[in-house]
């Protein structure tokens, strides 16, 4: 197994396309960190307006703390994006090319080959993630030093002190591996169905946009399914920097990406061990 | 013992039948043809025979060893291109014999690929990425591939589409090189010059059902020959037969053409008659040919 | 006849009142223009609705007239109606007038409400100042035009010195927050944080203990302007 797994970590290595992946984050981040390099006074007077209004705030606010917290909020959509777009092809990509059927035919079975690429897929995440984590915390830090965080919420603002949020970006980034995971599994779900490469990105992507838009509807008819559409929980990351942490509102949503992440993969994978290889 | 048997092999698709009980053997050391018109169902034959399409029902043994039993064991033991030769495009053949060699459970020394690598022809090329390449240049590598697990048997789907002539001819002999050295090779293909060459046993599929099957020697032996004889000028031969044991062998005039089925040591037995009767010999055909058989077949068949 | 006895009697009490409540005043500033400068340790705790942040310790730097700057290696809320506000009121005697109210216990000390009165056009709509027979400064209420009303506590101890306190508690008006949430990117928002202190609240306050006053070191303008 693990010999396959280096072999599917190798082609994601190899293609082309799992660099544009990195190389889009790379460039969106660091456009954000030029941006509030220049402008991030302004950008920030303009957010906590409503609160310069009533008080005198004094106190280092743009910090590399508080840009990585732009930065992972404004890749809400983009993370996926870019996620589904390997994920999506590391089965539908080798049935259109004709490589799926070479593989198939081997000694190894099914079984082993579709875990060895969603593993695979998961590695790949967990890189991006980690990726974005250094270009985003770690380079913030070093553009803008380290400092208290301002958390602006619906309901107002929660301030944590600069002691107090190393440890939450690593819970913050472990969650939002999993969430991604999540999104990893539903392109990889529809890769098993597809024989192109470009359904399942749109598909996920459609998917997503779909359900944040019914998320987001305050229609009484979708309140009933907003708790189960996945969607909704994948901005759970940002509960990390609550004061107190709501874990138990972190512990149900994460059981909720866990099992979409199980559905989704057991349904590919149920699919993919029986499908018949016609390409 | 056979190498394969494969036993009432049945396949559907929605509404259609691609595969109706079908069963032959192939023995070792043999090269085995698998002919039919498109549709036939002989891809679909490959791909059973790989796992790649699980049938409906039927047994396909390798070793005498059934496949959804031992499919680990006996899939080491066999190698294969399906249809035309697709790779890793952004990979070099090199490092594309190397992932492959992978899903080997053997081990597939750097050695071994090299000298695949020189035995199809792509030496100096073999860290070209695989997107630079002919469709011949593939195949090659297509072969390369089929042998690195260095399998007893080998399944080769039609494996001359798109080649040239030049490339027709090197395939040939590449796989009478492949029987030479004691494998075993199956080949589905349309050119059925190609089977009639090549082949030790063949089946004729239509509909997902055996037409026929054997060996050549059976099938387009000289017990049965459909001769052809051109004389010089449209004569009516059958007044001549008539009452003759050449009667009943008679099987007609076209213009200048006269037909008998006849054995081949009759043949110049038939030529002195014709001769006594003073009908001019121009040319005389006798060999009985696979398409022939293939059409003649398949239209009944198809009827 | 009547008219012109009251309107003389009230002439001369206002001066009266007014010579009283300047009385108290310089009682007070007699301590408070002690002080060309000081700087001390605070500590500073927020209960602010709609604000979730933590206590924080800092330094605060005052120079006469009006430089105020609070330091800490952190962010920090203070109302736009800070103390150093009642420092630059009681020492701009030409901006406001005082105006003695009546007398009333704070702290179990018998207190003089000051109400000062601005002269020009100015923030601040109105202070009450509560100050007690050693001229300090026991609590203060300062409405502005902009920000509604501060009320100050200030508790002293024995070792208070030029009428500064130990602690100060500023209770204030607050405005409900509402951030959009395209502002805020809680888009699909399943969970929020709750706000720390209670919602319905429409104060906050700040309590703010000094310690380690140091006064009239002459310490560099610096630290008012340094990043």
């Amino acid at each position: 197994m693990l010999k396959l797994i280096g072999v599917e970590l190798y082609k994601i290595y190899t293609k082309p396309r799992s660099y544009l992946g990195l190389l889009a984050i790379t460039i969106i981040v660091c456009l954000i960190h030029i941006a509030m390099y220049s402008g991030g006074q302004e950008y920030l007077d303009f957010i906590f307006a409503t609160f310069k209004d009533s008080f005198d705030v004094s106190g280092k606010i743009l910090t590399g703390n508080l840009i990585a917290f732009i930065i992972l909020q404004m890749l809400v959509v983009q993370m996926p994006l870019l996620v589904a777009f390997v994920t999506g092809d590391i089965i539908s990509g080798e049935a259109s090319g004709g490589t799926l059927r070479i593989l198939a035919g081997k000694p190894y079975s099914r079984s082993h080959i579709f875990f060895s690429k969603f593993i695979a897929c998961a590695i790949y995440t967990f890189v991006l993630v980690v990726w974005l984590g250094i270009l985003a915390v770690v380079l913030g830090h070093l553009l803008f030093g380290s400092g208290d965080m301002m958390v602006l919420k619906t309901e107002g603002l929660v301030v944590l002190r600069d002691g107090d949020i190393l440890w939450r970006y690593g819970y913050a980034f472990i969650i939002a591996f999993f969430i991604l995971l999540l999104i990893a599994s539903l392109a990889f779900c529809i890769s098993s169905f597809a024989e192109n490469s470009i359904t399942p990105i749109v598909i996920t992507m459609g998917l997503i946009i779909i359900s944040t838009v019914i998320g987001t509807l305050e229609v009484p008819l979708f309140e009933y399914i907003k708790p189960i559409l996945f969607t909704t929980h994948m901005i759970i990351w940002r509960n990390m920097f609550d004061k107190p942490v709501p874990w138990n509102d972190i512990l149900l949503s994460m059981s909720i990406v866990f099992s979409y992440t199980c559905l989704f993969t057991g349904i590919a994978w149920f699919h993919f061990t029986r499908k018949d290889i016609l390409t | 013992m056979s190498i394969l048997s494969v036993k009432n092999l049945s396949k559907t698709y929605q509404q259609f039948k691609a595969l109706d009980n079908l069963s032959f053997d192939v023995q070792p050391g043999q090269i085995y043809g698998l002919l039919g018109p498109n549709g036939a169902g002989k891809s679909t034959t490959m791909r059973c025979l790989l796992t790649l399409i699980k049938p409906d029902a039927g047994d396909i043994s390798y070793f005498s060893k059934k496949l959804n039993e031992h499919r680990r064991e006996i899939l080491n033991k066999v190698g294969y291109l399906i249809e035309k030769p697709d790779f890793y495009n952004y990979l070099s053949a090199y490092n594309n014999l190397k992932l492959l060699s992978k899903y080997s459970t053997n081990k597939i020394e750097d050695k071994t690929i090299h000298s695949l690598i020189e035995k199809v022809g792509l030496k100096g090329r073999e860290n070209d990425a695989v997107k630079k390449y002919s469709h011949g240049m593939k195949q090659r590598l297509g072969l390369a591939q089929v042998l690195l697990n260095n399998p007893d048997l080998i399944i080769l789907d039609e494996p001359n589409t798109g080649l040239d002539p030049q490339g027709i001819v090197e395939l040939r002999n590449f796989i009478f090189d492949l029987k030479n050295e004691g494998k075993t090779v199956i080949l589905s293909s349309h050119i059925l010059n190609e089977i009639e060459q090549l082949a030790d046993s063949m089946i004729i599929i239509n509909k997902g059902k055996s037409i026929i099957q054997g060996t050549k020697e059976e099938l387009l032996g000289e017990n049965n020959l459909h001769v052809k004889i051109e004389v010089e000028h449209s004569t009516p031969i059958e007044k001549i037969v008539q009452n003759t044991h050449w009667q009943n062998k008679y099987k007609g005039t076209n213009d200048t053409t006269v037909s008998f089925d006849i054995e081949k040591k009759e043949i110049p037995h038939l030529v002195s008659f014709l001769s006594d009767n003073e009908i001019g010999i121009v040319a005389v055909s006798y060999r009985k040919k696979l398409e022939e058989l293939y059409m003649s077949l398949t239209q009944i068949s198809n009827a | 006849m009547r008219n012109y006895i009251l309107v003389v009697t009230l002439f001369i009490s206002s001066i009266t009142i007014a010579q009283d409540a300047k009385e108290v005043i310089r009682r007070c500033n007699k301590n408070l223009l002690q002080i060309k400068d000081y700087y001390c340790k605070a500590h500073i705790d927020f209960d602010i609705p709609g604000l979730n942040i933590e206590k924080i310790d800092g330094t605060i730097y005052y120079k006469r007239p009006n430089k105020f700057r609070i330091k800490s290696n952190g962010i920090i809320f203070m109302p736009k109606q800070n103390p150093n506000q009642i420092l630059n009121i009681m020492a701009d005697t030409n901006a406001f007038m005082p105006v003695f109210i009546a007398k009333e216990t704070v702290n179990g000390l018998v207190c003089d409400i000051i109400q000062m009165v601005p002269l020009k056009e100015n923030d601040i709509a109105a202070a009450k100042i509560y100050i007690d027979a050693k001229g300090y400064i026991q609590k203060a209420e300062i409405t502005s035009k902009e920000n509604g009303t501060a009320m100050v506590n200030n508790k002293f101890d024995a070792t208070s010195k030029y009428g500064m306190p130990c602690q100060t508690l500023i209770t204030f008006d607050i405005k409900k927050f509402k951030v959009p949430k395209m502002v805020s990117v809680e888009l699909n928002a399943k969970t929020t944080a709750k706000p720390t202190t209670t919602s319905t609240k429409t104060t906050g306050s700040i309590k703010i203990t000094y310690t380690s006053y140091l006064f009239n070191t002459k310490f560099s303008d610096t630290v008012f302007t340094d990043k």
